[in-house]
C-alpha cells in the first residue's frame, strides 16, 4: 500500500512539475532572429578582442568585420519579413498538450508497472537475511551467517568445527575437509578432530581410505585403542588395499569389542567374509586368483575356450545359487561379449523375474536387453 | 521497496519520454511558447526519475540484493567495493540503463544550458532526444530489464565475469557511453534542424563544444578501453581491430570529422548541409556501435538468430534512427541555405580534404567490420577480417591526411597560400627529415617506410605548433610579448595544436612499438634467467595468495635492467573462486616511454611456466598522445567564445519568466 502511494504521489507531482510552464507566465514576442543576431554580435565582439591582442592582422581583420556586418544586414532583413510568424503565442492547443500529459503519463506508468512490476517481493539485502531471526532460517542462511564470521575472523577454530559437519551434511565434502584440516591447524590435533578429518577424507574419497586418513586413523587408534571408529576405518583400509590377514585379525577384534547390537556390526561381519574369501575360500562365481593367471598364459583360441568353460562354471554355480546379483551381471556380459545373445536374453529374464523388487538392477537389465536388440 | 521504486521510476520516466517527444515538438509547430517550454521541465524531471531508478540498482548490488536477478547473475557478496559498483554496468541490461541514464542527463544539460537557444529549436531538440528515450527505455523495460525478481534468492551470486573486475574495466564503458551519448545531442540538432527547416546561427555555436565534448570522452574511453586490453588480457596487443573495438572507433572517427566541419560552418556558414549529414552519420555509428555489442551479433550471427528478441529490437531503432533521419535529409535539406563559398587552397578547403579522408577511412571500418557478419548470415561461413585488411585499407588513407594535418590550422579562411604555410613549417620539416636520417643511420634492420612513418609523426609534432609560433612570432615580438600573446590565444587554438601534436605522439608510439617490438617465450622453473632487450629476468619464486574473491599464484621476478637497476615484476595466475575462471595478471615496468611486459602462459606437470616477455619501446606514447588529444579538446571547450548570451529583449522579460536568465556571457 505505502508502495502505491509513494508511486501515485510521485506520478502526480511529475505531472504538475511539468504541465506548470505551460501557462506559467506571460508569453512573450521573441522573435528567434533575434537570438541569431546575439550570436553575430558575440561573433564581433571577439574579433575586436583578437584584434587588440595582435593576433590577427589588420587586413584579416577587416574581412571578418566586414562579414559579420554583411551577415547581420542580411538578418536584419529576414527579421522585417518573419516578424509575424516568429510571435509565440498561447491559447487554447495548451489545453490540448495538458489533457495529453494527464491521460498519457499515468495510464502508462501504471498500467506499465503492473504488467512489469513485482510489487509482492521485498527488497531483500543479504545483510539483512543474514541478520533475521535464526529460529526461521534455513540450514543455509545459518551456514552462510557462520561463513561470513569466519571471512572476518578466520582464526575462530570453534567456527571452523561448527561448520565442518554442516558442510559435509549438505555434500560439501570438499569444504567440509578444509574446515577440518583449518580447525586442527588452529586448535592442534586431538583425536576427535583426526577422526572427523580422516572421515571426511574417507566420504570424499567416496568411501577410499586415502593414505592420508589411514595415518589419522593410526594415530588416532594409538591414542585411544578403545575408540571402535578408527578400528573401523583402519579394517576397511586393510580390505581396500588387500590386506587380507590383517583385514580378518581387525574385523575379529572389532566385533569382539562391539556390543551385541551396534549398528556397524553388520557391515563388519559382511567385510570379515570378504576377506575371510579372498584369503582362502573364493566367493562364489569369481574367477580364483589361479585362473586369471592361468588365462594370462593361453593363446587366443584357447582363451576363448577358457573364457566360455568359466561361464559355463558360473551358469552352473547361478542355477546352484541363483540369489548371486554380481554373477547375474557377469553372465550377462559374458554372453553378451560372446555374442550367444539367446543365452543372454534367456539370463536377462530370469534375473528379472529373480530381482524383481530391485528398482536399480531392473533397469540396469532393461538397459542391457536394448542393447542386446 | 527501494528495488521495485526505482522500476516505477523507470517506467515512469519511459512515460514522460512519450509526452516529451511529441508535445514540445507540436508546440514548436504551432508555436506555443508554453507547450516547448514544458520540455525543460519534463527532461529535468526524467534525468531526476532516471537516476533514482539506477540509484536502487546501484543499491540492490551494494547490499547484495540476490532477489534482483541482475544482481544475482553478476555480483558476489565478497567483491570488493569499487566492483560491486562497477558490476551494476559490467552487464547487459545495467549498462543499457548507464545508457539511458547518460542520455537523459545530456538532454537535461541542454534545459539547463540552452538559455540562450532559440525556444523552437531547443523544443525539437529535446523532442528528439526524448525520442530516442523512448526507444531504448522501452527496450531497457521490455529485452532486458535489470529489475526482474527472483521469489527465491539465493545466498550467493554468480559474481562478475572476472576479467571485468579491474579499475580500468569500471570507468571505460561510462567514457565510452558518455561518448556515444553525447553524439545524440548533435543528432538532434540536426534533426531540429532538418525539422524546422532552418539553420540558426545558434547551431553552429553549439554543435561544435557537443561534438567536443562527446569526442573527449569518446577518445578518452577507446585510449582507456585499449590499455586494458593491452594489459588484461596478457596478449601484449594494444589494437586488434576487433569488431567491438570498431564499434567505438567509428563514432570517434565520425565525430573527428564532424567536429572539422563544424569549425567550417560555426566560423563561415559553410558546409552546413554537410556538417548536418555527419551529425546524422556520427550517432549513427555510435546506435551501429550499441547494436554490435549489445545484440550478442558478433559472438554468432546465429546464435543472434536463435534469441533474436534483443537483436531484432535495436535493429529495429536502428533502422527507425537511422533510416528516418536520413529520409528526412534527402527530403529536407534542399530547404537549408548552404553558405559561403571558398576556393580549393583554402582553411574550408583544409577541412573539406580531412573529412573526406576522414569518412572514407569511417567507411573503409564499417565495411571490415560489417562483411564477415553479412557474410556470415549469407552462407554461414564464418570469416575474420583481420588486420592486414586495415593496415592496408585504413593506413595508407591515413598517410595523405596526417601529412596534410600541419597545413590547414596555416590557411586563411576563403583563399589560402600553401606556399607561405609550407615557409612556416620548415621547423617541422627539418625535424622530420632529421628523425628519417637519425633512424635508417642506427637501426639497420628498420625497414625504410618505417623511418619515414617516424618522420611523419615528427612533422605532425612539431608541425601542431607552427600556427602558435606564427601567430606569437617571438623574433619580432620579443620573448615577453610574444608571451603574452600566447597567452591572449583562443582556447581552440591551443586545443588544435595539443590535439594535432598528440596524434603525432600516438603515431610514434604505434610505429617504434611495432617495428622495434622485441618478443621472448621461454619455460622457466625457478631459478632459472632469461634475457630480452638487456634485461635480465630471473624466476626466484612463486607465492600463492588467497583473495576474498579468487586465489591467486603470484611469480617473482627479479630483473636487472641494462642500466644496472634492480626490480621485483610480479605477474600472476588468479582463478575466481566463484566462476572457477581462470585470469592471467601481467607484469608491466615502464622505463622511460617503453615498457617490460611479462605475462604468463601454462604451468606444466614438472612445474614449468611459460612465460612471455615483450620489450615494448615506446609504447606508452600511444595512450599518452591519447591523453594530449583530450587535453586539446578540453582547451578548446574551454574556449570563452563558445558562450553567447541569450537575446536583450528576452532578458528584459527575465523577471516575469522562469527559464530565461541572465545571460552567459561575461
Amino acid at each position: 500500500m505505502i508502495f502505491w502511494i509513494i508511486a501515485v504521489s510521485v506520478t502526480v507531482l511529475s505531472i504538475g512539475i511539468i504541465i506548470f510552464p505551460i501557462f506559467g507566465g506571460n508569453q512573450i514576442s521573441v522573435s528567434t532572429l533575434d537570438f541569431d543576431k546575439e550570436i553575430y554580435k558575440a561573433r564581433l565582439k571577439e574579433i575586436e578582442e583578437e584584434r587588440k591582442l595582435g593576433s590577427i592582422d589588420e587586413q584579416r581583420y577587416q574581412y571578418a568585420v566586414a562579414e559579420e556586418g554583411r551577415r547581420l544586414l542580411t538578418l536584419a532583413d529576414k527579421n522585417n519579413d518573419l516578424n509575424s510568424t516568429a510571435i509565440l503565442k498561447s491559447g487554447k492547443s495548451g489545453l490540448y498538450g495538458l489533457i495529453f500529459i494527464v491521460l498519457v503519463v499515468p495510464v502508462v506508468a501504471l498500467g506499465g508497472y503492473s504488467k512489469l512490476g513485482s510489487i509482492t517481493t521485498p527488497d531483500q539485502p543479504l545483510q539483512a537475511r543474514l541478520e533475521a531471526d535464526p529460529r526461521s532460517q534455513s540450514v543455509e542462511v545459518l551456514l552462510k551467517r557462520a561463513e561470513n564470521q569466519l571471512i572476518k575472523n578466520p582464526d575462530d577454530g570453534r567456527g571452523w568445527l561448527v561448520v565442518a559437519p554442516v558442510y559435509m551434511r549438505l555434500g560439501r565434502y570438499q569444504d567440509g575437509v578444509l574446515a577440518y584440516r583449518t580447525a586442527i591447524r588452529i586448535l592442534g590435533a586431538t583425536t576427535e578432530l583426526q577422526i572427523a578429518l580422516g572421515e571426511a577424507l574417507t566420504v570424499r574419497g567416496g568411501g577410499v581410505v586415502s593414505e592420508e586418513a589411514n595415518e589419522l586413523f593410526r594415530q588416532a587408534n594409538k591414542a585411544d585403542p578403545e575408540n571402535i571408529k578408527p578400528m573401523f576405518f583402519l579394517a576397511i583400509a586393510f580390505n581396500q588395499v588387500g590386506k587380507y590377514e590383517e583385514a580378518v585379525g581387525a574385523w575379529n577384534k572389532l566385533i569382539a569389542k562391539s556390543s551385541k547390537n551396534a549398528p556397524w556390526l553388520k557391515v563388519a561381519r559382511q567385510q570379515l567374509e570378504v576377506a575371510k574369501t579372498k584369503l582362502g575360500i573364493e566367493l562364489p562365481g569369481n574367477p580364483t586368483t589361479q585362473d586369471i593367471e592361468d588365462a594370462k598364459q593361453l593363446s587366443s583360441g584357447e582363451r576363448t575356450d577358457f573364457i566360455n568353460a568359466m561361464v559355463e562354471k558360473l551358469a552352473g554355480e547361478l542355477d546352484e545359487n541363483p540369489q548371486n546379483k554380481p554373477g547375474w551381471q557377469r553372465i550377462i556380459r559374458s554372453y553378451t561379449v560372446l555374442k550367444r545373445k539367446a543365452d543372454a536374453l534367456a539370463a536377462i529374464n530370469k534375473a528379472q523375474r529373480l530381482f524383481k523388487d530391485d528398482k536399480t538392477f531392473l533397469e540396469e537389465l532393461e538397459k542391457n536387453k536394448q542393447a542386446l536388440n | 521497496m527501494i528495488v521495485e521504486l526505482g522500476h516505477y521510476t523507470l517506467v515512469l520516466a519511459l512515460a514522460l519520454a512519450m509526452v516529451q517527444s511529441v508535445v514540445p515538438v507540436f508546440g514548436a509547430k504551432i508555436g506555443h511558447l508554453g507547450l516547448m517550454r514544458m520540455a525543460n521541465q519534463t527532461s529535468i524531471m526524467m534525468a531526476v526519475l532516471i537516476s533514482f531508478s539506477f540509484g536502487a540498482l546501484t543499491w540492490a548490488y551494494v547490499n547484495s540484493d540476490f532477489s534482483v536477478t541482475n544482481v544475482w547473475q553478476n555480483s558476489h557478496s565478497l567483491q570488493p567495493m569499487l566492483y560491486k559498483y562497477s558490476s551494476v554496468w559490467g552487464n547487459h541490461e545495467g549498462s543499457l540503463l548507464l545508457w539511458v541514464l547518460i542520455l537523459s542527463l545530456f538532454a537535461s544539460m541542454v534545459s539547463i544550458f540552452g538559455k540562450n537557444l532559440p525556444p523552437e529549436l531547443k523544443a525539437n531538440v529535446l523532442g528528439v532526444q526524448a525520442w530516442i528515450l523512448v526507444a531504448f527505455l522501452s527496450f531497457v523495460l521490455i529485452t532486458s530489464n535489470p529489475f526482474e525478481r527472483l521469489d527465491n534468492p539465493p545466498l550467493e551470486g554468480k559474481d562478475l565475469n572476472p576479467i571485468l573486475q579491474d579499475v580500468g574495466l569500471a570507468i571505460h564503458p561510462p567514457m565510452l557511453y558518455i561518448g556515444y551519448v553525447g553524439l545524440s545531442i548533435t543528432f538532434a540538432f540536426a534533426m531540429a534542424a532538418l525539422i524546422s527547416g532552418r539553420l540558426d546561427a545558434a547551431w553552429a555555436r553549439w554543435v561544435r563544444p557537443w561534438t567536443l565534448i562527446a569526442w573527449i570522452f569518446l577518445t578518452a574511453g577507446i585510449a582507456m578501453g585499449s590499455y586494458w586490453a593491452y594489459y588484461e588480457l596478457g596478449w601484449g596487443g594494444w589494437w586488434f581491430w576487433d569488431p567491438v573495438e570498431n564499434a567505438s572507433f567509428m563514432p570517434w572517427l565520425a565525430a573527428t570529422a564532424l567536429l572539422h566541419s563544424a569549425l567550417v560552418m560555426e566560423k563561415r556558414e559553410a558546409l552546413k548541409i554537410w556538417t548536418v549529414l555527419l551529425a546524422i552519420v556520427a550517432f549513427s555509428m555510435s546506435l551501429l556501435g550499441t547494436f554490435l555489442v549489445r545484440s550478442g551479433v558478433l559472438t554468432s550471427v546465429h546464435a543472434f538468430a536463435t534469441d533474436p528478441e534483443r537483436g531484432v529490437f535495436i535493429l529495429t531503432i536502428l533502422v527507425l534512427f537511422i533510416g528516418g533521419s536520413l529520409t528526412l535529409f534527402v527530403l529536407r535539406a534542399g530547404i537549408l541555405k548552404s553558405g559561403g563559398l571558398f576556393a580549393p587552397i583554402s582553411r574550408e578547403g583544409a577541412l573539406v580534404f580531412n573529412n573526406l579522408f576522414l569518412t572514407s577511412a569511417l567507411a573503409t571500418v564499417l565495411v571490415g567490420t560489417l562483411y564477415p557478419l553479412m557474410l556470415e548470415a549469407v552462407n554461414g561461413a564464418k570469416i575474420s577480417v583481420g588486420p592486414p585488411f586495415f593496415n592496408l585499407t585504413f593506413g595508407p588513407l591515413m598517410m595523405p591526411l596526417l601529412l596534410a594535418v600541419p597545413f590547414g590550422p596555416l590557411l586563411s579562411w576563403k583563399r589560402g597560400d600553401l606556399l607561405a604555410a609550407l615557409s612556416h613549417l620548415y621547423w617541422a620539416f627539418g625535424a622530420a627529415l632529421l628523425a628519417i636520417i637519425l633512424v635508417i643511420a642506427f637501426s639497420s634492420d628498420a625497414p625504410i617506410l618505417a623511418a619515414l612513418v617516424i618522420g611523419l609523426a615528427f612533422w605532425l609534432m612539431i608541425g601542431a605548433f607552427a600556427e602558435i609560433s606564427l601567430r606569437t612570432d617571438v623574433r619580432k615580438n620579443g620573448l615577453a610579448k610574444a608571451f603574452d600573446r600566447a597567452r591572449g590565444l583562443p582556447g581552440s587554438t591551443w586545443g588544435t595544436a595539443f590535439a594535432h601534436f598528440g596524434l603525432g605522439v600516438t603515431l610514434l608510439g604505434i610505429v617504434s612499438v611495432s617495428i622495434f617490438e622485441t618478443e621472448v617465450i621461454k619455460a622457466m622453473k625457478v631459478g632459472e634467467s632469461a634475457t630480452i632487450s638487456g634485461h635480465q629476468l630471473t624466476l626466484k619464486g612463486i607465492n600463492p595468495r588467497k583473495a576474498s574473491n579468487y586465489n591467486e599464484d603470484i611469480i617473482n621476478f627479479e630483473v636487472l635492467s641494462p642500466k644496472g637497476e634492480k626490480f621485483i615484476m610480479r605477474p600472476a595466475k588468479r582463478i575466481y573462486t566463484t566462476r572457477r575462471m581462470p585470469t592471467t595478471e601481467s607484469a608491466i615496468n615502464t622505463s622511460g616511454f617503453s615498457q617490460l611486459y611479462v605475462s604468463l602462459g601454462e604451468v606444466s606437470e614438472n612445474n614449468l611456466i611459460t612465460v612471455r616477455m615483450w620489450w615494448k619501446p615506446q609504447v606508452t606514447l600511444i595512450w599518452l598522445g591519447s591523453l594530449f588529444m583530450m587535453f586539446g579538446g578540453l582547451l578548446s571547450l574551454a574556449d570563452r567564445r563558445l558562450r553567447v548570451g541569450a537575446p536583450k529583449r528576452a532578458v528584459k522579460q527575465a523577471k516575469v519568466e522562469t527559464d530565461v536568465q541572465v545571460p552567459a556571457n561575461g
